[in-house]
């Protein structure tokens, strides 16, 4: 009896260890999303929400349809998106990133200066800023301050 | 990367004395033939050791070993592009992977023994990348010796209690859990185990001077790597003590120069491990059967060419670390496993979990994807690529903390066949296992265009379940 009994707790525990993890769970506000799959019609954002590229930004997130919005990845350059772009090479995120998010530029004198094509300074920028902008990454500001 | 455990060679193999010496001589009248090492018990409740009794398929010059290793796992992120970040044993989500699929086994006739374990699956690819001596000059080591997991020859002698000399592709012994699955408690180890070595390339020396008592001398290549990196060799050593049946104890130490374009920089490591089986009750047959834990502690250090262990600077650009003002680069953790049996050994259910903590992340395993820090070969071999721009940062100077739990069930209906069904939740204090967006492209694919400054979706934490089924015969 005993026996049935702990087999029995044993099964329901495997299974409800296997539903917590696997349970069908749609993005959040400010969640990355797959715009390729949303523009073929199987947007995976919650109510509400629906996978939207922020202007100057390189990726796409999980956003207010009503385009109202206060988390950072859902603002024009998603926070450090265009100043990832501008690092990249892309000039025109430079023009937002050199006024938003000049902090997380390479090189944001060259990059930001009339002398230099952004593109060029992109290039040329040491590998290791690029880490230090890219590990404080999509929701980790406290990264970014993690050196010495 | 982690280590295939001691114990589960002891087990797999003829015992020492046997290995490559059938048939042994009969001892004269009144002399004593020395005791197989390790056979005076029942060693298979270890975890990192066979749980099997005999080989099936052995015949007295070679004992073949055929290994199916297959897995589903799911992470809560879901990334999209299906990929793993973080892990020597698990690398596709939401995907049945065939993992690791080897044949091969040990040749014995007379004092000469060898071994060869083919590797195919994903680890063929999951393991080899970290290592990058193989960048170092030409013929590509990794596409060379990718499918071979062991491969080794060596000598046998008939002194003490054995000793074998060896020499080739062997499993390394720093951590506790096997390289095969099978002998695990847990599918997914610990960041004690799955960060250190799965293998070494170069020369061992087992000595067994009782049948308690194994000694190991290496002389390799380096950390897990196929190559060298600088120029002086690997050494290190494993000391292997069973004195009774319950209990194990395991320590491997390494000194090498592991760091490309760094000769001045040393690495130290020390693993150490005991295992205890603290209740068996075989004559239950029922409910609670056996319990055992394992504890396992790991101290490292990097020190010279700009880094120091246990203090320094921490930076974001490695340049700042200098021999004047070095940046910290040391390794500290530890895991922990509890493990039960019930009905007659037929299922466990383990728990447990460990932390590490690694500044300057010598050990931590690279993000692959667009946040790979290694440089890329193209496809012809010959043109490289840089990293991208953003790649996880494996600089000196920067820091890495991360710890983890796990459940599990493991259901053996033979000492062949292991069902297993686990839960496993890591976290770190950076980003840096794969979120939902992945690490691969806006859609996942590697065919589909990635944007300037496309930035790879790496997060804090991963939970997830993992069902596989091990197969060894």
């Amino acid at each position: 009896m005993r026996t049935k009994i702990f087999a029995k707790c044993l099964t329901g525990l495997a299974a409800s260890l296997v539903l917590a993890v696997l349970a069908c769970n749609q993005g959040s506000e400010g969640d990355r999303c797959n715009p390729i799959s949303a523009a073929n019609g199987h947007d995976e954002c919650g109510s509400g929400l629906k996978c939207t590229t922020p202007d100057n930004c390189p990726e796409s997130y999980c956003c207010p349809t009503d385009g109202k919005s206060s988390n950072a990845f859902c603002q024009p350059g998603c926070n450090g998106g265009a100043a990832s772009a501008c690092n990249a090479g892309d000039v025109d995120a430079c023009a937002f990133a050199c006024s938003a998010d000049r902090g997380d530029l390479s090189n944001p004198d060259t990059q930001c200066g009339a002398a230099m094509p952004p593109a060029e300074a992109g290039s040329d920028a040491p590998a290791e800023a690029h880490e230090a902008s890219s590990e404080a990454g999509a929701d980790a500001p406290s990264d970014a301050g993690q050196g010495g | 990367m982690t280590p295939a455990s001691p114990g589960a060679e002891e087990a797999r193999q003829p015992p020492a004395s046997e290995k490559g010496a059938p048939p042994a001589p009969e001892p004269a009248p009144g002399e004593e033939k020395p005791a197989e090492p390790f056979a005076f018990g029942d060693f298979t409740w270890l975890n990192g050791a066979s749980r099997q009794h005999k080989a099936v398929l052995d015949t007295p010059y070679f004992t073949p070993e055929f290994l199916v290793d297959v897995n589903y796992t799911a992470s809560q992120n879901n990334p999209i592009d299906h990929t793993v970040v973080g892990s020597t044993a698990l690398s596709r989500n939401n995907e049945f992977t065939l993992a690791f699929l080897g044949f091969g086994g040990d040749f014995h006739y007379e004092h000469a023994r060898g071994r060869l374990m083919t590797q195919f699956g994903v680890r063929s690819t999951l393991v080899p990348r970290n290592d990058g001596s193989s960048m170092r000059g030409q013929f590509d080591l990794e596409t060379a010796l990718r499918y071979i997991s062991e491969a080794y020859g060596g000598y046998h002698w008939n002194a003490l209690h054995g000793i074998n000399l060896d020499a080739g592709i062997f499993m390394s012994y720093v951590g506790l859990f096997s390289y095969d699955n099978a002998e695990n408690w847990m599918y997914l180890p610990s960041f004690t185990s799955d960060n250190t070595p799965w293998f070494f390339n170069g020369l061992r020396l087992q000595i067994y001077t009782s049948d308690k008592l194994k000694l190991e001398p290496w002389l390799i290549n380096g950390w897990q790597t196929y190559g060298k990196f600088n120029e002086m060799p690997g050494f290190g050593h494993q000391l292997l003590w069973r004195p009774v049946e319950w209990m194990s104890v395991l320590s491997n130490d390494y000194v090498g120069w592991d760091t490309q374009d760094a000769p001045g920089r040393l690495r130290f490591h020390s693993d150490n491990s005991i295992e205890i089986r603290y209740f068996k009750r075989p004559d239950l047959h029922g409910l609670f059967t056996q319990a055992a834990f394992s504890i396992t502690g790991d101290i490292g250090f990097e020190n010279g060419d700009g880094v120091t262990p246990f203090g320094g600077q921490h930076t974001n650009n490695p340049a700042n670390c200098t021999n004047s003002n070095p940046c910290e680069q040391h390794f500290l953790s530890w895991m922990a496993y509890h493990r039960m049996w019930f009905w007659d050994n037929h299922l466990g259910f383990t728990f447990g979990g460990g932390m590490m903590n690694n500044p300057g992340r010598y050990l931590v395993l690279p993000p692959t994807g667009v946040a790979t820090p290694y440089q890329a070969l193209s496809t012809d071999g010959v043109v490289y690529n840089a990293p991208g721009q953003q790649a996880f940062s494996l600089n000196p100077g920067t820091t890495f903390n991360a710890w983890d739990f796990s459940f599990g069930f493991q259901w053996m209906p033979d000492e062949l066949t292991t069902w297993g069904l686990e839960f496993n939740h890591r976290e770190a204090d950076t980003n840096y296992f794969a979120g939902h967006g992945g690490v691969t492209s806006p859609d996942g694919y590697i065919t589909t265009p990635v944007p300037a400054g496309w930035r790879p979706d790496l997060v804090k934490t991963d939970n997830r379940v993992i069902a596989d089924l091990l197969l060894r015969f």
